[in-house]
């Protein structure tokens, strides 16, 4: 059932009295659908796993594989189309995709649908400025006519753009776009800091870090050539070059000063700062990978903390602690060099935002997601 | 949709965006110098009834050493795969260029069945071919004779968005396996991925077979 546009008067409110048990796909009426919060429970995670909100989501409603991030008093996730699995589905070409925004306050759960039609709302973050809280998405698509659009490789065609729009009720608008379509898992990962929202504008070869904030809008950072990789916010933008395209540790200055590089070894991935510390994935000579730790003001003496056999992600989430995935689980590490077990899905992305780090867990007919902290003096 | 470079199965025509992994058609034409039937099925047999191989211990691991070379554009996968299980056959490589152009590799991907016949064109060791269809049980031990009996790393064709080390990538693709390691409960492989560049060792067996596109498609 989807609701649609009204016109006036009496007739929206009948209306979003009858659309409380519904998903409406469009941008209004306001869906009443509710979360269900889980209040008082561990939900089998480790003490050192503070809490700070988890809700259930109703059945059916699946966030897809991207994962859900949390942001002043809202989470935001992307919405996997009914019967699609969040590995394996696509959008649907000639639909909207939809995506999900949960106030954490009254759980309601506020699901419109994506500017563009056949496009999936892959990241989804929140920045709370402390004056009010805003939204910022990404969305992909595959164009329409991929054979003229992109004759020379039209299967992979895909354009992407990032919208803003304040909560709970502003409306979408776009700051930036794709500069030409290209391979669809080529889009932009956004970062939050204390004021403003980053991402790398980003292409299959080379990207530009920008930055937006709800007062001044989008500004560039660094120069247009800066390759592609993961992103960071810390005191200044860091990009963890992706080994295709090398292994450096890029400082881009908020300021907008001239960016600057460091080398990492040979077989280093997913470097990420956090403060004067950096963290990355080195694989091994023989077998496994190691997980170094290293300080920006003598970065050639990193050193490591922890041994596996695989990382598949990094992410600080306090100043001394980050979560990895490997084949064994998920792990917190701290800077100490312990470490402990997380038992939560790794198949889902998790997403830290300054401090809070949220992630599903994989609780069969209806997801959980749980937005924490990682506690300090554990 | 296809991915990060690959994988049409069977079928030459440009896979359709949004339908995920393409479907197998054994329908495809094979090069002249592709294996047969038969030949899969001789090697699968073998393999199967140990034929020559020890029994499986409870614990035990072997890895190849291979050469590897990020894929060089966004659809060859399938030569970067297949480049880096030649260099543990052979000193001298085909370069990613070389092995496209036999693989009859366009920008829709790498038809699947023209994978095998091409890497054979390259080296004598060990003639690889094509499996679909098999247990996770079967699918191990073929991994493992490729690896222990051949000293030939494996092709392996995937759903990108089920490799633990993507969570925002889809579309179809090959890695290469290059070595493994079993313990009580175990059952891990070495995986090389040209797109991320990445070697990902003790990756479980059961992730990469629920991965694999076309029926538990393995080239071995």
């Amino acid at each position: 059932m989807r609701c649609r546009r009204v016109i006036s008067g009496w007739v929206v409110a009948l209306l979003a009295l009858a659309c409380t048990a519904c998903w409406p796909g469009d941008t209004r009426p306001r869906s009443a659908v509710r979360a269900e919060p889980i209040a008082g429970a561990t939900l089998g995670l480790p003490d050192f796993l503070r809490i700070e909100a988890a809700v259930r989501l109703p059945a059916g409603m699946w966030p897809w594989r991207y994962g859900s991030r949390a942001g002043g008093g809202h989470l935001a996730f992307g919405l996997v189309p009914d019967g699609m699995d969040p590995f394996d589905g696509e959008q649907p070409a000639d639909q909207f995709g939809r995506y999900a925004v949960v106030d954490l306050k009254t759980n309601n759960i506020d699901v419109r649908r994506t500017v563009v039609r056949g496009a999936s709302s892959t990241a989804n973050v929140v920045l709370d400025t402390g004056t009010g809280e805003h939204l910022v998405r990404v969305e992909s698509w595959p164009e329409a006519e991929p054979d003229k659009t992109c004759p020379d490789n039209p299967q992979y065609c895909w354009s992407w753009a990032v919208f803003a729009r304040a909560l709970p009720d502003g409306k979408d608008v776009e700051v930036d776009r794709s500069r030409a379509p290209g391979v669809q898992f080529i889009v932009p990962d956004p970062v939050v800091t204390a004021d403003a929202v980053l991402w790398q504008s980003i292409s299959e070869t080379e990207s530009r870090v920008i930055r937006w904030s709800p007062d001044g809008g989008t500004t560039k950072l660094g120069g247009d050539d800066l390759p592609p990789g993961s992103l960071t916010a810390a005191d200044d933008a860091w990009i963890g070059s992706s080994p295709r395209f090398g292994h450096q540790l890029i400082r881009v200055p908020l300021d907008g000063s001239a960016p600057a590089a460091l080398n990492l070894p040979e077989r280093a991935a997913y470097a990420a700062v956090r403060g004067r510390h950096f963290a990355y994935r080195n694989e091994l000579p023989e077998s496994g990978v190691e997980l170094l730790l290293g300080d920006l003001n003598d970065p050639g003496k990193a050193v490591p903390i922890h041994r596996v056999t695989d990382i598949y992600w990094l992410l600080w989430v306090s100043d001394d602690a980050l979560l990895i995935a490997t084949p064994q689980g998920v792990r917190l590490v701290r800077t100490d060099h312990t470490w402990s077990t997380v038992p939560v899905d790794n198949r889902f992305a998790a997403h830290n935002d300054r401090d809070r780090v949220t992630f599903l867990l994989d609780s069969g007919e209806r997801r959980t997601i749980v937005v924490a902290h990682v506690e300090a003096d554990r | 949709m296809l991915a990060a470079g690959l994988v049409v199965a069977g079928f030459a025509g440009p896979a359709s965006a949004g339908t995920g992994s393409s479907p197998v058609s054994a329908g495809g034409v094979l090069p002249n110098n592709a294996p047969s039937d038969a030949t899969a099925r001789n090697k699968e047999t073998q393999a199967s009834a140990g034929g020559g191989f020890s029994v499986l211990a409870t614990s035990e691991s072997k890895r190849l050493t291979i050469t590897t070379q990020a894929q060089e554009t966004n659809y060859w996968c399938s030569p970067a795969a297949g480049r880096a299980a030649l260099s543990a056959l052979s000193a001298t490589v085909p370069s990613q260029s070389t092995l496209a152009w036999r693989m009859d590799t366009t920008s829709s991907g790498t038809v699947t069945t023209n994978i095998a016949p091409s890497l054979n064109a390259y080296q004598s060791k060990n003639n690889y071919v094509r499996s679909t269809g098999m247990t996770l049980d079967n699918y191990r031990t073929y991994l493992r004779a490729g690896i222990v009996t051949y000293a030939a790393p494996s092709i392996l064709n995937v759903q990108m968005s089920k490799l633990p080390w993507y969570s925002n990538v889809s579309g179809g693709h090959s890695v290469t396996s290059y070595g493994y390691a079993t313990a009580t409960k175990v059952w891990n492989l070495d995986i090389y991925d040209p797109w991320d560049n990445i070697r990902h060792t003790g990756t479980a067996s059961g992730t990469m077979y629920d991965a694999a596109i076309n029926n538990h498609e393995m080239i071995w």
